[in-house]
């Protein structure tokens, strides 16, 4: 790595952006990149991305068929190191921004993500995560309810009314994505945690579909990162809707003993 | 920064004796274990493989564990395509849950993110997912390619 490369990397806007832009959530597709830009074309935002990748400041990785960009704030903090605390110079806008990537969490943020392959079309699929009826039979007894609009509300409600999760819808494409914002409000410590967030994404495979959950921006690992990761949480909602679709009846199952199952939590 | 390893837990409505079954017969395992059949006496030290129907070997390793139907930990070496990386480590884990089981497996051992690594990241997915099917429902889950739509993202 040259750091000529990385200066003229870091003297384009567009590029700071891309930069920024993966500081807010690391581990991002082309096809959510370039939403940061949208003055741009798909082309361009991967000319600058190919850019960025040259000079070390990105660094990708595939994951299925998609490549996702990380930030790698190495090339950034030798550039700390030789010309910002040696000339203790003020800092420029665009070393303020560097400065930021610095501090962002980047690739060690934590984040938990699932992928069941399911017998079902897209569209079943989708009803399946949007309708209450079917949530009540995999989803911990609970109905999910929402206008499934931008800023609409969402929330997973026991039928005795108890809301046990409240967020906001971010995205809804019907059949292919949807993302919205978590908070489980049935336990004190993690309803005082800011919302973290979940991305469900349906990719059709012939006859059957991926679903892929994302679930991510936690401040660390929280109390709601711990939980929805032990063997009560994503494993077993994803698994029984998987049975739902598949042979049209619920999957219950019974704790054993907490000493049987501690290994695995 | 600790070794890398994949975790996957996935609830199976089945018996400890039925999921044991699906993992260690090799009818079984060509329908959700990419084509692959189970080769092993299941004996502790003894050779473990999975091989393709006309004999060529996927995996090879040896079974260090092996207590029905609860628990088989073997050894892993990828065959599928050429590699130097050292071998890894299969857990399978078998918890009944009711008129259900939680299967966890493991995959540890990885030095790093390497070749092996990578390459079974987006495979025990669809393993699982398969391993379930089957069980469940008495079929072949048939995973197809992803639909053109997503193919450039």
């Amino acid at each position: 790595m040259e750091l000529e490369d990385v200066f003229r990397a870091l003297a384009d806007p567009g590029r700071r952006t891309l930069l920024d832009a993966l500081r807010e959530r690391d581990g991002q597709a082309l096809g959510e990149l370039d939403e940061a830009l949208p003055g741009m074309t798909r082309f361009g935002v991967m000319k600058h991305l190919r850019i960025l990748e040259a000079a070390g400041l990105v660094v990708t990785r595939r994951d299925g068929r998609r490549k996702l960009h990380f930030l790698n704030p190495v090339p950034i903090q030798l550039i700390a190191d030789r010309w910002i605390s040696r000339y203790a110079q003020p800092w420029t806008t665009a070393m303020a921004d560097l400065k930021s990537a610095l501090e962002a969490p980047s690739m060690a943020s934590p984040r938990h993500v699932y992928e069941v392959y399911i017998r079902t079309t897209p569209e079943r699929l989708w009803q399946a995560l949007t309708d209450g009826d079917l949530t009540q039979r995999y989803y911990h007894d609970t109905r999910v309810a929402s206008g499934w609009q931008p800023g609409d509300p969402i929330t997973y409600t026991w039928t005795d009314g108890t809301v046990t999760i409240d967020g906001e819808i971010v995205e809804a494409d019907a059949s292919r994505r949807l993302v919205h914002t978590f908070h489980f409000t049935q336990d004190a410590e993690q309803a005082a945690e800011r919302p973290s967030r979940c991305t469900w994404e349906i990719v059709p495979m012939g006859e059957t579909c991926l679903l892929r959950l994302t679930h991510d921006n936690f401040d660390g690992e929280t109390s709601t990162y711990r939980s929805v990761g032990n063997v009560k949480g994503w494993s077993f909602i994803l698994s029984g809707l998987k049975t739902v679709l598949e042979t049209g009846e619920p999957l219950h199952i019974q704790e054993p003993a907490a000493e049987a199952v501690g290994r695995n939590a | 920064m600790t070794a890398p390893q994949h975790v996957f837990q996935i609830y199976v409505r089945a018996t400890p004796e039925r999921l044991w079954q699906a993992i260690t017969d090799p009818a079984m395992t060509q329908v959700y274990y990419f084509n692959s059949r189970i080769d092993s006496d299941l004996a502790v030290g003894s050779p473990i493989t999975y091989k393709q129907p006309d004999g060529s070997v996927d995996i090879e390793g040896e079974v260090l564990e092996a207590d029905p139907p609860r628990r088989l930990v073997h050894s892993f070496s990828s065959r599928w395509a050429a590699n130097d990386d050292p071998p890894t480590t299969v857990t399978w884990e078998i918890t009944p849950m009711g008129e259900a089981c939680l299967l966890s497996v493991s995959h540890s051992g990885f030095p790093g993110e390497n070749t092996t690594y990578q390459s079974v990241k987006d495979g025990w997915p669809m393993i699982l997912s398969g391993l379930k099917t089957l069980v469940e429902t008495g079929e072949q889950l048939k995973i197809g390619e992803p639909e053109a739509a997503e193919a450039t993202v």
